[in-house]
């Protein structure tokens, strides 16, 4: 969900909670605990880029999509398409 | 210890200005958690910092009280202890690189140095430059053996995640690889008698590589213990 977030534009760890907030309608609250210690795992993987900015006076750390973040996350999204298709298949009522 | 609490209060300082006495003690908390290199360390809190006065201010622009918004901004990051956990892994990845740049450098070094130092002469300073080397290869050499079992074999498994497991995995078999490869031409070298080198190496190269070697092998010495004490290390139980 992280990199999704970031495809569109580089953002702050804040600003990725609460762009997963508003893209999921409220549904799905990542923790602020635990998206700041996986934004700086998937830096180290090479998926994110972080560098230090400032705005409005004040320095912010702000994380943008790699290539390679973006081929992960194009894998991601096909496994997460073939899940889902698959469970569907299964957990839909089958035409009488 | 009172210089380090000091060195820990001045990062915490540097993350914000404007903090009630919860967040501070709670980044300095963090901060006193966290092990790596100094920078790092700083800036981490910085962004948890940044962290926290957003989530602060974006329940107070819903109309939360001051207080009621910070302490539900600090109970959603969870414990400093929580959160030093997660950061770990990070600090260890970072860690490990360097230990590997390092470490790759290292059989490089040894080759370079024995052979500028064969086409000198025997004198008190080949001898001084080769027992100083020495030591330091060998200090070098038995801590990187040592960071990478503890690493690897030990509490690595527990502490790092799986990517960085493999991180460490490759690391070692570059490093064994590298030394491998050193021994080999090293063998062959001695078998030529070095003719292939000392016609090439001169004093003024033999020096180079020993200055080199003065800086690199204490640099990878310091890079395996921050590598071990970042995925390793224990935190301690609080910050003074």
């Amino acid at each position: 969900m992280i990199l999704a977030v970031l495809e569109q534009a580089p953002a702050h760890g804040y600003a990725v909670i609460e762009a997963v907030r508003a893209r999921t309608g409220g549904q799905v609250a990542l923790t602020t605990g635990s998206v700041y210690p996986a934004l700086r795992r998937l830096e180290q993987a090479g998926y994110l880029s972080g560098d230090w900015s400032t705005a409005n006076g004040r320095r912010r750390r702000t994380y943008a999509l790699t290539t390679g973040g973006r081929r992960q996350l194009h894998a991601e999204r096909d496994r997460w398409r073939t899940f889902t298709e698959v469970v569907g298949r299964v957990l839909e009522r089958p035409a009488t | 210890m009172k210089a380090a609490t000091s060195g820990r209060r001045a990062a915490v300082d540097r993350a914000h200005s404007a903090r009630t006495p919860a967040t501070d003690h709670f980044l300095t908390e963090l901060s006193g958690l966290l092990r790596g290199p100094r920078r790092v360390r700083a800036e981490l809190v910085v962004e948890i910092a940044d962290g926290v006065d957003d989530a602060r201010s974006a329940l107070q622009d819903n109309g939360i009280p001051a207080a009621e918004a910070e302490r539900r901004a600090l109970a959603e990051f969870g414990t400093a202890r929580e959160i030093a956990a997660g950061l770990r892994a990070a600090l260890a990845a970072g860690a490990l690189r360097r230990l590997a740049v390092l470490g790759s450098l290292l059989p490089v070094l040894i080759l370079g140095w024995a052979s500028a130092w064969s086409r000198v002469p025997d004198t008190a300073a080949r001898q001084l430059s080769g027992t100083l080397t020495g030591v330091l290869y060998s200090i070098g050499a038995a801590l990187a053996a040592i960071s990478i079992a503890a690493l690897v074999v030990h509490r690595g498994r527990r502490i790092l995640d799986r990517r960085a497991l493999d991180r460490c995995r490759r690391l070692s078999v570059v490093l064994a690889g590298g030394l491998a490869a050193f021994l080999s031409i090293a063998t062959v070298l001695t078998a030529l008698n070095w003719s292939l080198f000392t016609f090439t190496m001169s004093h003024g190269f033999a020096i180079a590589v020993s200055v080199a070697s003065l800086v690199l092998v204490p640099a990878l010495c310091w890079a395996c213990v921050g590598a071990t004490v970042a995925a390793t290390g224990a935190p301690k139980k609080e910050a003074a």
